[in-house]
């Protein structure tokens, strides 16, 4: 059994099929990557599994537990945890307060205790500060944690909204292009911290991506989809010499880069 | 109860016409413009003043449209023209100032007293077999009736009209295509005034004409608005229609206290089940 | 705390603590009523200011505190603090049940729909005339605090006591989970959703809030001007606690205390000019120069204007 299944999900739009009966398999603590032109269903993907978009079909398990009923927030509580394509991350507040708003979850004081400040709340807010310090040293955003979010350079921001998603503590993590914006030396830590954080987390990591060489670097897996359906799944090496995968997205030109190549 | 039916109706589609304008400026510019009511309110007055000059009804109109018209144009430049694409809280707010500044404006020039205002059609009532009806009750209707039809004429076949159509859909293909976007912006809320005139003329005579008498009327009309869809300018007019029915029906069977809630009741009602009103599109946000 | 701020804070703390000392008593009412109407500004700045949610409502907790509140002492000959509390926890209840019907719905739905509410209370309190003596209002009773009548002086510095209890109390709430999750939610709904904050319960705390402080607010309203009719369920004071918010700034403390007594202030200085019938235009005219201008309220104006800034004292 999986961290998350995706079984014959379907999605449309209107008359537009964005999914068409997609199903894989994400292993407990590895990394699976789904990759595909522009316009394949890829962000939908995770948008259907963070319940954001209501599937038409299909069953979503996350840990054997089926997903398809829960509200969107519900999932986030239960430690999955995503990052978005278009940065959504809270520009005005500074970088330590975008991560500390993700503790959330973690504290459990009413209104009227944090009204008054009473013990238990005062105790959960130095735990969960603590937290925050830890996790923004982990991704190097110690420096830059008070200053306003919004200012940052745009590399930067992408790191303070993983560290969000982090400060989730999740099992399963949804990564939406998260080398975009980056240049290759940064992409080449940013795979080294995302498998750092898996073995940390234990989790296990969903990655929607275009950069090959992130992916190639740290998928165990690899889905490919197509037109918003499944065209063919394996291991790296698997993935970059499949004829149907070179036709219709790595491109006749591409140099193969996984291990053993 | 026929009767009750079509002054139903004939209410309903007052109602109608005041959704309508606001319809008609949510769709054009995204402004929930909730002074709606008291521009109405404000070229009604203007019409009492031509009225009181000693003018004929058919200069009256002509001249109020007129003053509506410029009216709406000058509200739009001063102030909606900077509020396009504003946060909502904004927009709203600044329409609710324009609210309070536009009472305390009618009630400096024409008081706080209330004013009969003159029908066009006659109260007379003439039988058609079962049912008394006067071209009161169905003279709205009629005017109602032409002017939306009038609408849909002017939005599809015009070349003015099909620019401000192609604006309210897709802003910057229109821009793409040389549209003068900011001059649309301004013909709508021109355009909206002027059906706010309209209605008004239709209202005051039923009601008497003061510096509040648009207050419940909006509600009723923001309701009309929502039942019928928020972006639809047919469903303003049939939301408007079956809220004025509905209301006129629940006045006579049940209480008449519920009917003063009908609006309110309907409003949540609508929006809890179908928020997009009967007429609109589903709309999914896209992450 | 820097030496020179620490001077300034306790000379402002002693002006307000001493102010009956040298105020009036149509001044020491004026500046009770701004302390009354700081408690809904700062409640509505919670709901539209830090979580962005525009309601039209606020009239409605507004005047039914100020309802129970005296329905409970003269009626039922119930003591002040337990009237007021009490009748705060019901307008909560009443929070709750405008909220939760409209919780699914974008902005512009949102106003429209608590549009209404303002009308349906009205309507209801002007029909229970035994209760509530219908269109024509009721006294409030004197109220007594530990068996001393209160008189002007003693009002204000029970206002000024509750006004310090809960405005500390909604600065812990605004620093502490809920106050990021409020936040969170205005800035970005999804990516508040994606941290697993509970949007719809977050809106409804929010809610919750509002009704409360505009409750007591209402409360303490009717003591202080013993007398109340149904002319306190109206859009235009649903609009004023709007105003109070825009004026003197969204999501800030000092913005709700600013905004206040600007919109206390004004009626009475265009009394004093004779221009009272223009005090609803004034309000409009104000909030719709801050949006256009000072979009942050005047509490950002120290920022704008650096003589000003100089003037205060405040550095940079």
């Amino acid at each position: 059994m999986g961290a998350l299944q995706v079984i014959h999900l379907s999605k449309h739009f209107g008359g537009l099929k964005a999914i068409h009966s997609l199903s894989f398999n994400v292993e407990e603590g590895s990394v699976h990557a789904l990759i595909g032109p522009n316009g394949a269903g890829k962000t939908t993907v995770l948008n259907c599994i963070s319940r954001f978009y209501k599937a038409d079909e299909g069953e979503i398990l996350v840990h054997g537990k089926n997903i398809l009923h829960w509200r969107d927030y519900e999932i986030f509580r239960a430690a999955v945890g995503r990052t978005f394509q278009n940065l959504e991350v809270f520009g005005d507040l500074t970088v330590f307060d975008n991560v500390l708003t993700a503790r959330y979850r973690f504290m459990h004081a009413s209104v009227i205790e944090n009204m008054f400040r009473l013990p238990r709340a005062r105790r959960e807010e130095r735990v969960n500060k603590q937290k925050v310090e830890e996790i923004l040293i982990l991704l190097g955003l110690d420096g830059v944690a008070h200053q306003r979010c919004g200012g940052l350079p745009y590399g930067q921001q992408r790191l303070v909204e993983l560290a969000r998603a982090m400060a989730l503590e999740p099992r399963v993590l949804l990564l939406d292009e998260p080398a975009a914006g980056h240049n290759n030396e940064e992409v080449g830590q940013l795979g080294e911290l995302i498998n750092r954080i898996r073995h940390m987390l234990r989790a296990s990591i969903l990655l929607v991506e275009h950069n090959m060489s992130l992916v190639m670097a740290i998928s165990d897996r690899i889905t490919v989809m197509h037109n918003g359906q499944f065209l063919a799944e394996g291991s790296p090496r698997e993935i970059e010499t499949n004829p149907k995968v070179i036709e219709a997205y790595l491109g006749r030109g591409y140099n193969p880069i996984s291990a053993g190549a | 109860m026929t009767q009750m039916i079509i002054s139903g109706i004939a209410l309903g589609t007052i109602y109608g016409l005041v959704a309508l304008g606001i319809v008609l400026v949510h769709k054009a510019t995204g402004i929930l413009n909730f002074a709606h009511g008291e521009m109405v309110m404000v070229t009604t007055f203007f019409a009492l003043t031509l009225h009181n000059f000693g003018l004929p009804y058919w200069a009256v109109v002509t001249g109020t449209l007129a003053f509506a018209a410029l009216f709406g144009l000058f509200i739009e430049t001063t102030l909606v023209r900077r509020l396009i694409g504003a946060p909502l809280l904004t927009t709203a707010l600044v329409c609710l100032g324009l609210f309070l500044i536009l009472g305390d404006v009618a009630v400096w020039i024409w008081g706080k007293d209330p004013h009969m205002f003159p029908s066009a059609f006659s109260e007379k009532p003439i039988s058609l077999g079962q049912v008394f009806l006067s071209p009161a009750d169905i003279g709205p209707i009629i005017v109602c009736g032409m002017l939306a039809l009038g609408l849909y004429l002017f939005f599809r076949f015009t070349k003015i009209g099909v620019a401000m159509q192609a604006t309210i859909d897709n802003q910057t293909a229109a821009r793409l295509m040389g549209i003068p976007v900011k001059r649309m912006f301004a013909l709508s809320w021109m355009l909206a005034t002027m059906v706010a005139a309209i209605a008004g003329l239709l209202i005051a005579p039923i009601i008497f004409l003061h510096f509040t008498f648009m207050q419940t009327i909006l509600h009723f009309a923001f309701a009309a608005a929502v039942l019928g869809g928020i972006n639809s300018l047919p469903g303003a007019m049939i939301g408007g229609i079956i809220l004025g029915v509905v209301t006129n029906l629940v006045g006579i069977y049940f209480s008449s206290a519920l009917k003063e809630a009908m609006p309110f009741l309907i409003m949540l009602g609508i929006l809890v089940v179908r928020p997009e009103g009967l007429m609109s599109k589903r709309i999914e946000k896209k992450v | 705390m820097a030496r020179g701020n620490l001077i300034r804070y306790a000379i402002i703390g002693i002006a307000i603590v001493s102010a009956p000392l040298f105020l009036g008593e149509y001044f020491l009412f004026i500046a009770s009523l701004t302390l009354v109407y700081t408690l809904a500004s700062f409640g509505t700045n919670v709901l539209s200011g830090y979580t962005n949610l525009l309601s039209l409502a606020g009239a409605t907790f507004f005047g039914c505190g100020a309802f129970g509140t005296a329905i409970l002492m003269s009626k039922f000959s119930m003591p002040f603090l337990p009237a007021i509390l009490i009748t705060g926890l019901i307008v909560v209840a009443l929070g709750l049940v405008v909220a939760i019907p409209t919780l699914r719905l974008e902005h512009v739905y949102l106003a429209i729909a608590t549009l209404g509410y303002v009308f349906i209370f009205g309507e209801l309190v002007k029909g229970s005339e035994t209760l509530t003596g219908g269109s024509m209002g009721m006294g409030v009773p004197v109220v007594s605090l530990f068996g001393f009548r209160l008189n002007e002086v003693g009002l204000y510095y029970l206002n000024l006591a509750f006004v310090i209890v809960l405005l500390v109390a909604g600065v812990n709430l605004s620093h502490s989970r809920f106050g990021r999750a409020f936040f969170a939610v205005k800035n970005s709904e999804v990516a508040a959703r994606s941290l697993g904050i509970p949007a719809p319960k977050i809106k409804v705390i929010a809610f919750a809030v509002q009704a409360f402080y505009c409750a007591i607010s209402g409360g303490l309203y009717g003591l202080l001007v013993r007398f109340i009719d149904p002319s306190l369920f109206s859009i235009f004071i649903s609009i004023s606690f709007l105003s109070m918010v825009i004026i003197g700034g969204l999501g800030s403390v000092l913005g709700s205390i600013l905004g206040a007594f600007f919109v206390i202030v004004t009626p009475q200085l265009l009394t004093y000019f004779g221009l009272t019938e223009i005090q609803r235009s004034v309000y409009g005219v104000a909030m719709i120069l801050s949006l256009m201008f000072l979009p942050n309220g005047l509490v950002s104006l120290p920022e704008k204007l650096p003589w000003l800034r100089r003037l205060l004292g405040l550095s940079k």
